[in-house]
């Protein structure tokens, strides 16, 4: 028999907990405020869009992109309390989709990871993982219905969601032709990323605000000591252990910038 | 049983003509018209059973009910009956399984399907195969979100059943028999109450519950009964490898058509169509319905369960067989810049390709094809 609703059973339990809790304390709650989280990619300074622009790589190489995706995970404030360090979850996972971006004008804008009302309060920092988190990782798609972000995108053999996804069409000889094909999936929980942007996001009572976190895919494949992901020996890395995975798993946090 | 469609042959037709229209010119009452009889309730309990998912095995994920359409027995029955009763069609000689044969996995063998006086239509007819899973839009092009809404399409579409809403909705609420079945489905208390809505309510009830689960496969890996043969093992590890050494095939079917459903139902251009440009695709599948013209060329990718059932392949019928199909990938497209980048070439042995065949065939659920609930209920 199939356990229907284990995640949603959890779900509406802590739910009901909580407003149990929040009836007790109504006259101290705090103020609410709004926080969004938008997320954007860029290659260096441009703006990342899919097919429609030709991105300058090293050593005369050029690439389009087709398709970039990744999972945000246990996305949280945090916050002083009496000297303790103290958090406000956000939400638990997001996949960010860039597939869908033809436009400047759309990757420009972005795309909303969380918009959620929290208690008015300053923040300190801003605290995610960039990937699925080791807890999530251990549950399976069928866990979760299909429109939510774990139902896909998942490994059977490395028992583990594929956290993001690189894919494009190079040109490796400045041809102009983009004939080689490239697919970078990465996962495991080995690539799993935790990011702190400290800084005051301070939250008044209906006051908002609005971070905007970018990739910069220049940064995702080339390091500041100049190793880059080289397209004419690597074009694709299916596993968590793939020399390309795990060298942009571990240079994911260099491409990510928090903006307010 | 008698088939349901013989009756309203000889006398449906006629009521409807003369009875309804007489009555459409005169002032109308309440409950019609002024001079036509009082309509009379249906007889009969309301008293739905609800319909249980439970025999799903826990590799599935949760079927997709929608809240104003929640499954029945009743609703279940109904829309069985109307799926096999060619009283939704023009001149009553097509259904729903006159292009979807349950022992071809809801397929009807056909490049494109062939519907009312012979037409032929543009697409190939799709299975109808876990769809209480998808949540990505129906048809090859995704263009209906649902199964309500994509019921409401075959009827009147010219080239499949041809027949107009209206009359269709007449033909049911001066049937014998048909009214008690909404009754007991849906509660309605008079035939006139009975409408298009809850002809694809029960439609999509019924097609919720064709669900695979029980092939070979699914057997074998999942349920640890018995063991693979090695050919099968060897397709099985090329379907799905996915860490792609130097010296190793890397035919990457997993990436599109993965998942314990064999598709995340996903669109994607798979490299079958060798055009000049993103423009010139004699189908534009996604694209010609959103407008995006990256999205030209790409249509849902199937699932593959049945597949050995479901020939000819792609959603233009173009390969006849599965050996066509892998021909096809292992060319790894033809250098259309929406190609998705999965799309590489690779090479096979004879010998791995029999593999990869002999894995396909392990997703044959023959306990699906022959299971009597999803049969002509009119047999
Ligand atoms: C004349 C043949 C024909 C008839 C009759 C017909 N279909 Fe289909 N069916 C098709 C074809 C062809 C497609 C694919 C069309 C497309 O993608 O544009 C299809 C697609 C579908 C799909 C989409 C499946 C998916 O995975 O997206 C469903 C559901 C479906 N039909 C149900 C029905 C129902 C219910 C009826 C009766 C009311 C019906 N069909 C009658 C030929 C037919
Ligand atoms: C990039 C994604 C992708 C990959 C990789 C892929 N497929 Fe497909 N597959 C699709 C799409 C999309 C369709 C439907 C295309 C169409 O109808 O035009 C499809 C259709 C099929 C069909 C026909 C289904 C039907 O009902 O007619 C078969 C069989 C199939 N694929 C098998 C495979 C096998 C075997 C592999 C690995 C060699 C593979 N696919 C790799 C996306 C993919």
């Amino acid at each position: 028999m199939k356990l229907l609703s284990r995640f949603s059973l959890l779900a509406l339990s802590a739910a009901l907990l909580f407003s149990a809790c929040g009836g007790t304390d109504d006259n101290t709650a705090p103020d609410t405020g709004r926080i969004t989280l938008n997320a954007t990619a860029t290659y260096g300074s441009l703006p990342l869009v899919m097919f429609d622009q030709n991105y300058d790589y090293e050593d005369g190489m050029q690439f389009q992109m087709q398709l970039f995706q990744t999972y945000l995970s246990d996305i949280e404030l945090v916050y002083m309390e009496n000297g303790a360090e103290m958090t406000e979850p956000l939400l638990d996972v997001a996949l960010a989709e860039f597939g869908d971006i033809y436009t400047i004008a759309d990757a420009e804008a972005g795309i909303e990871v969380v918009k959620t009302d929290v208690p008015a309060r300053n923040y300190t920092a801003l605290r995610f993982g960039v990937g699925v988190s080791p807890a999530l990782n251990a549950t399976v798609p069928p866990d979760y219905e299909v429109t939510h972000p774990l139902g896909q995108n998942y490994w059977e053999d490395a028992n583990s969601y594929i956290f993001f996804k690189f894919e494009g069409n190079a040109d490796l000889d400045g041809s102009g032709g983009f004939q080689d094909k490239l697919t970078f999936h990465v996962g495991g929980d080995n690539n799993y990323n935790s990011i702190e942007f400290t800084g005051a996001i301070d939250i008044a009572p209906d006051g908002e605000a609005v971070l905007n976190l970018n990739f910069d895919m220049e940064k995702l494949l080339i390091r500041s000591n100049g190793d880059y992901v080289d397209f004419r020996q690597v074009r694709q890395a299916h596993s968590n252990t793939a020399p390309a995975a795990v060298f942009m798993g571990e240079n994911m946090p260099n491409a990510l910038s928090l903006t307010r | 049983m008698i088939p349901l469609y013989k009756k309203i042959f000889f006398f449906g037709a006629f009521a409807l003509a003369l009875g309804f229209t007489a009555c459409d010119d005169e002032p109308a009452g309440p409950d019609g018209c002024a001079n036509c009889p009082a309509e009379q309730p249906i007889t009969g309990e309301y008293n739905p059973t609800a319909y249980s998912f439970d025999y799903l095995p826990d590799r599935f994920p949760n079927p997709i009910i929608p809240p104003d359409n929640p499954m029945t027995e009743e609703g279940i029955a109904l829309g069985r009956m109307l799926f096999y009763d060619p009283i939704l069609s023009r001149d009553s000689t097509i259904s729903c399984a006159s292009c979807h044969l349950q022992s071809l996995s809801f397929t009807d063998g056909a490049a494109v399907s062939i519907g009312i006086d012979n037409r032929e239509g543009v697409r190939s007819a799709m299975p109808l195969v876990n769809l209480a899973f998808n949540p990505r839009g129906f048809f090859w092009d995704g263009r209906s979100a649902t199964l309500e809404e994509q019921a409401l399409i075959p009827i009147e579409d010219h080239r499949e059943m041809d027949e107009s809403w209206d009359v269709a909705e007449e033909k049911l609420r001066r049937h014998t028999a048909y009214p008690q079945y909404f009754r007991k489905a849906f509660g309605v208390e008079y035939p006139s109450e009975i409408t298009r809505e809850h002809v694809v309510k029960a439609l999509a009830q019924f097609e919720r519950t064709l669900i695979s689960y029980n092939s070979r496969f699914d057997k074998v890996v999942w349920e640890q009964q018995g063991w693979p043969t090695d050919l099968e093992q060897e397709g099985r590890d090329l379907f799905f490898v996915e860490t792609a050494l130097p010296t190793q095939e890397h035919p990457g079917c997993s990436h599109c058509h993965g998942s314990s459903l064999f598709t995340e139902n996903n669109f994607f251009n798979n490299g079958i169509s060798d055009v000049e440009g993103l423009e010139a695709f004699a189908d534009k599948g996604l694209g010609g319905f959103n407008g995006n013209i990256y999205d030209n060329g790409k249509f849902r990718a199937p699932t593959l369960r049945n597949i050995a059932l479901t020939a000819p392949y792609m959603h233009d019928g173009r390969f006849a067989t599965l050996e066509e199909v892998l021909d096809s990938y292992a060319q790894g497209g033809h250098g259309v810049p929406n190609e998705d980048p999965n799309i590489q070439p690779f090479t096979l042995t004879d010998e791995q390709k029999e593999a990869m065949i002999a894995f396909l065939n392990m997703l044959t659920d023959t306990a699906f094809t022959n299971n009597p609930a999803f049969a002509d209920p009119f047999k």
